[in-house]
């Protein structure tokens, strides 16, 4: 019975020598030669051109960052830039975990949240710090200065009044910083920018590569980028009742309310694209997302599909 | 085929009685969820089935434990890939004009290729997918992976050699 594996190992270096640049027609002839030598070289040829043609089905965004995963850092929100390789940004998907459960170390933040999770902490200098959904941070109290930084995630921070300190506060995030002058204020990471929302007191902002300073006062949010900041003019702020366990919003897109709690389980939560725009308020259980989402659907002309383990859709009522 | 035979059936029968308990542990505790497990724990025994010649098998737990490794390792790649998958879509605009047995067959092909490229090395294996999927030129791979033409030129035959033995 002949070597069927010489026969491939022939037939993929004639396809490495036709697929490259230098190919001259001399080479291309000794190919034709080459694949009607035998039955066996023909059959390895098709089926290097079989395996191959499964290429062609996938988008090539999609497949470099789906089948690329491990050798490449590629940012999933950016499609345009995908093909620019210089922009990657990192999105690491670690082997066998979900891209959201993340593995936060214990042993490098000071305080991390898993999945659903909330955690509340009064730092040593007075300062109490809450922690939402999927978040880490650490912690760095000395007598001239103290940092609270935010790796990921939310967090709700009311500064120590009590307790007079000479060292000042100030809350790191990749963003830039915000500095707290008596205060309580909530701090949500988004990916290409960190959102402040302060409910009393003072604060400023300095974006990371910017020199401008920014002052907020209470009942004011803005979104800070490293360059810059967007104030929010609208009434739709972030409010800090995800402390006690629910969301509150006021006239929020559905889109935009599916994003925001599908952070607090797991798997993927989808809204079609017929129904992203409907108006909700209300209060919503952040410990309970399925019977959230039945409220919903009870309220509106939605519905709500298990398709899989791992995904739930949102849907139109029909 | 096996099953049809009595005396296969009954041998499966037993494999079942006697390991299904630690199978079930096995994979529930890797997978840390009782509802997969007990899913995963089937596949394993439809595949343990299948096989021809049973009563060859000398060492039944060694061999179970390999089929539901395996099993438990492709079920893990594959939630992987659908969430990526779908991660992706989501922020693209084309997707609405995917018809859902389109994005089907897309998934579903993600996962023979997933598939045909496990196992290879994160250098060979970008070099390939951005041959296939960008259809670069074997100089462009090198200039953007900062390696010689001929790596290149042996990186590619490395990954094709190795998707075309996973077919067999």
């Amino acid at each position: 019975m002949a070597d069927k594996s010489d026969n491939m190992v022939d037939a993929v270096a004639w396809y490495v020598k036709l697929t490259s640049e230098d190919v001259s027609s001399a080479d291309k002839q000794a190919w034709a030669i080459w694949v009607n030598q035998s039955k066996q070289n023909e059959i390895a040829w098709e089926e290097i051109k079989s395996t191959l043609s499964k290429f062609q089905s996938i988008p090539s965004d999609i497949g470099m960052s789906i089948l690329g995963r491990g050798t490449n850092k590629i940012d999933l929100n950016r499609r345009a830039t995908l093909k620019n390789f210089a922009l990657f940004v990192a999105t690491a998907f670690p082997t066998g975990l979900l891209l959201k459960d993340n593995f936060l170390s214990n042993f490098y933040y000071d305080y991390s949240t898993k999945v659903g999770e909330r955690k509340q902490v009064m730092l040593s200098d007075g300062t109490l710090l809450a922690l939402n959904t999927n978040s880490a941070v650490t912690v760095n109290l000395t007598s001239t200065k103290r940092v609270i930084k935010l790796h990921q995630g939310e967090m709700l921070i009311t500064t120590g009044h009590a307790i007079g300190l000479d060292s000042p506060l100030s809350i790191e995030t990749p963003d830039g910083n915000v500095v707290p002058m008596g205060t309580r204020f909530n701090v949500r990471k988004f990916s290409e920018f960190t959102r402040v929302s302060l409910y009393e007191g003072k604060l400023k902002v300095i974006p990371k590569h910017n020199d401008i300073q920014y002052y907020m006062n209470a009942n004011e949010e803005l979104d800070m980028s490293t360059l810059g900041v967007v104030p929010n003019i609208t009434d739709q702020k972030i409010s800090d009742a995800w402390l006690s366990g629910y969301l509150e919003v006021n006239n929020l897109s559905l889109k935009t309310f599916i994003d925001d709690i599908a952070r607090y389980q797991h798997g993927l939560l989808v809204c079609h694209p017929d129904v992203q725009n409907i108006k909700i308020s209300g209060s919503y259980s952040i410990d309970d997302i399925d019977a959230s989402l039945n409220l919903l659907s009870q309220t509106f002309p939605i519905r709500v599909q298990r398709a899989t383990r791992f995904l739930t859709m949102v849907l139109p009522a029909t | 085929m096996g099953i049809t035979n009595s005396s296969a059936n009954e041998l499966v029968n037993q494999f079942y009685v006697h390991h299904h308990s630690w199978v079930f542990n096995f994979l529930r505790r890797k997978l840390g969820c009782t509802h997969e497990a007990a899913d995963l724990m089937q596949d394993t025994f439809i595949k343990v089935m299948l096989k021809d010649n049973l009563k060859e098998v000398t060492q039944p737990r060694a061999y179970i434990t390999h089929i539901a490794h395996g099993v438990m390792v492709n079920h893990v790649r594959r939630k992987e890939i659908e969430k990526a998958y779908l991660e992706c879509i989501k922020h693209q605009a084309e997707s609405e004009y995917y018809s859902p047995e389109a994005k089907a067959i897309v998934l579903e092909t993600l996962f023979q290729i997933d598939e045909m490229l496990d196992g290879l090395s994160a250098k060979v294996k970008k070099t390939f997918l951005l041959s296939q999927l960008e259809g670069l030129s074997h100089s462009e791979i090198a200039n953007e992976m900062k390696v010689t033409v001929s790596s290149v030129r042996k990186y590619i035959a490395k990954a094709l050699l190795h998707t075309l033995k996973k077919r067999d």
